[in-house]
């Protein structure tokens, strides 16, 4: 065990220091610091309640955080836990809708978006609407609008849940290749046997204190 | 690109709303059902404040539902004002041609004195019905809460007898009023100003508010960042 205090020294294009959040009197973190550089592969881990969709929605900047400072270099790709669809869409719609949103016409974001549905092993209609997919495949749709644009920055929150078990492999091998890409990633995650496909663990303390622990692959 | 991208939250909650069928016929059956249940002139007042119920309901309803996804949809490139604008759009589009075919319904039913101010009555009623409905869902945090305040300000406005300016349909009334009674002025220029006035309020209260909820707390990186880690936080490595 080696005792470090600083962990970069150039700019990270996710650097968020000293974070606290309080809900109501809970201190759900108090002085997290997280930072993730490019080509590298965060995992955010902690028991239920540790504030790890929090820490993830402060830096994705959807939360305010009541004291520290998170530093970004470009508008993330984010993956929320709970699919955020819009049942009576359909699954082009929504590609459409959020690759207006990253400057992509609809041609386009429709081509990428789909590529990416099939890397995932969607199995479905692009005309299907939302509402009438299946809980793996909205999970599947979730991210996909997250890595629309291919943005530098990703942050996902438990993205696999509902992947069956061939979907979850490729959504590691796509952790890898976003890593040899260059882009940062923070993924929050409870599956600890793949943890090893991270390059550092970051574990949140169950109970709100300074501490955290981080370990090197 | 920002009218590319309002054009398209107007095209998806358009999409949202036409599979909405049940919707579409409640939209149109509500106001008829105020209106056929009125007698003499008050019909008229009845069709147009159910009209006004119904067009701020389905405002309410669409702003409410965008609460989850705008955040994302803000994150994904979105400015808030371009999220309310592309729906402001499409509801105003189908408060329009619902005022149209009220204004048909009642001409062919009540032959109003004055036909051309029942149209712009209707119009302005719906005008203001989706700024009203759009308000109260950036102010009131749950739907529930919301529909109750909506039965509230349309409820004071069908019991009330005598107009009030503070209310925000003050300015619907005295017009569908004007339409309707041959015996009243035929000015509506007073009524016009303070409906365009209350539309001007609750539009501008939306914004802020919508503006301040799906905000983004983001900064970019400074040149050289602080330590990754607190000093003294306990680092391990394996």
């Amino acid at each position: 065990m080696t005792i470090l205090t600083a962990v970069t020294s150039t700019a990270a294009p996710l650097a968020a220091q000293g974070i606290v959040k309080r809900f109501g009197d809970k201190a759900v973190l108090n002085g997290i610091d997280v930072t993730v550089q490019r080509g590298e592969v965060v995992a955010l881990v902690g028991e239920n309640g540790a504030g790890k969709t929090t820490m993830l929605r402060i830096c994705a900047g959807l939360l305010a955080p009541d004291e520290g400072v998170v530093s970004i270099a470009s508008s993330p790709g984010f993956c929320p836990q709970d699919p955020c669809l819009m049942d009576l869409l359909s699954t082009e719609e929504h590609l459409t809708l959020f690759g207006a949103g990253r400057g992509m016409s609809r041609d386009h974001a429709r081509d990428a978006g789909l590529r990416l549905l099939t890397s995932l092993g969607f199995h479905g209609s692009p005309a299907d609407l939302t509402g009438e997919l299946s809980g793996g495949s909205r999970q599947k749709l979730n991210l996909t609008l997250a890595l629309l644009g291919d943005p530098e920055i990703l942050l996902l929150d438990e993205p696999y849940q509902g992947f069956d078990r061939n979907s979850y492999v490729d959504f590691w091998d796509l952790v890898d290749r976003w890593r040899d890409a260059g882009k940062a990633t923070l993924v929050v995650t409870h599956v600890l046997t793949e943890l090893h496909r991270a390059d550092r663990v970051i574990d949140l303390p169950a109970t709100p204190s300074a501490d955290t622990r981080v370990s090197r692959r | 690109m920002t009218t590319r991208r309002i054009m398209v939250i107007c095209e998806m909650h358009g999409h949202t709303l036409l599979r909405r069928r049940l919707t579409m016929l409640l939209l149109v059956a509500l106001p008829l059902a105020l209106y056929l249940s009125g007698h003499g002139y008050v019909r008229i007042e009845f069709g147009g404040l159910g009209l006004a119920w119904a067009i701020a309901t389905v405002s309410l309803f669409t702003l409410q539902a965008g609460r989850t996804i705008d955040p994302f949809l803000a994150l994904s490139g979105y400015r808030p004002f371009e999220l309310l604008l592309g729906r402001l759009i499409l509801l105003e589009g189908v408060g329009a041609a619902l005022a149209v075919l009220f204004w048909v319904i009642m001409s062919l039913g009540e032959d109003p004195p004055r036909p051309a101010t029942l149209l712009v009555a209707l119009l302005v009623t719906a005008g203001i019905a989706v700024p009203m409905g759009i308000a109260i869902a950036a102010l009131v945090p749950r739907e529930l809460e919301g529909v109750l305040v909506l039965i509230g300000i349309v409820a004071v406005a069908m019991v009330m007898e005598n107009n009030s300016v503070l209310h925000p349909l003050y300015g619907s009334r005295e017009i569908l009023n004007t339409a309707a009674l041959a015996e009243r002025d035929a000015g509506i220029g007073a009524a016009t100003l303070h409906a365009l006035g209350v539309a001007s309020s609750l539009w501008a209260v939306s914004l802020v508010a919508w503006m301040t909820r799906v905000r983004l707390h983001l900064r970019p990186p400074s040149v050289a960042p602080k330590p990754a880690v607190a000093s003294g936080s306990p680092v391990t490595t394996d």
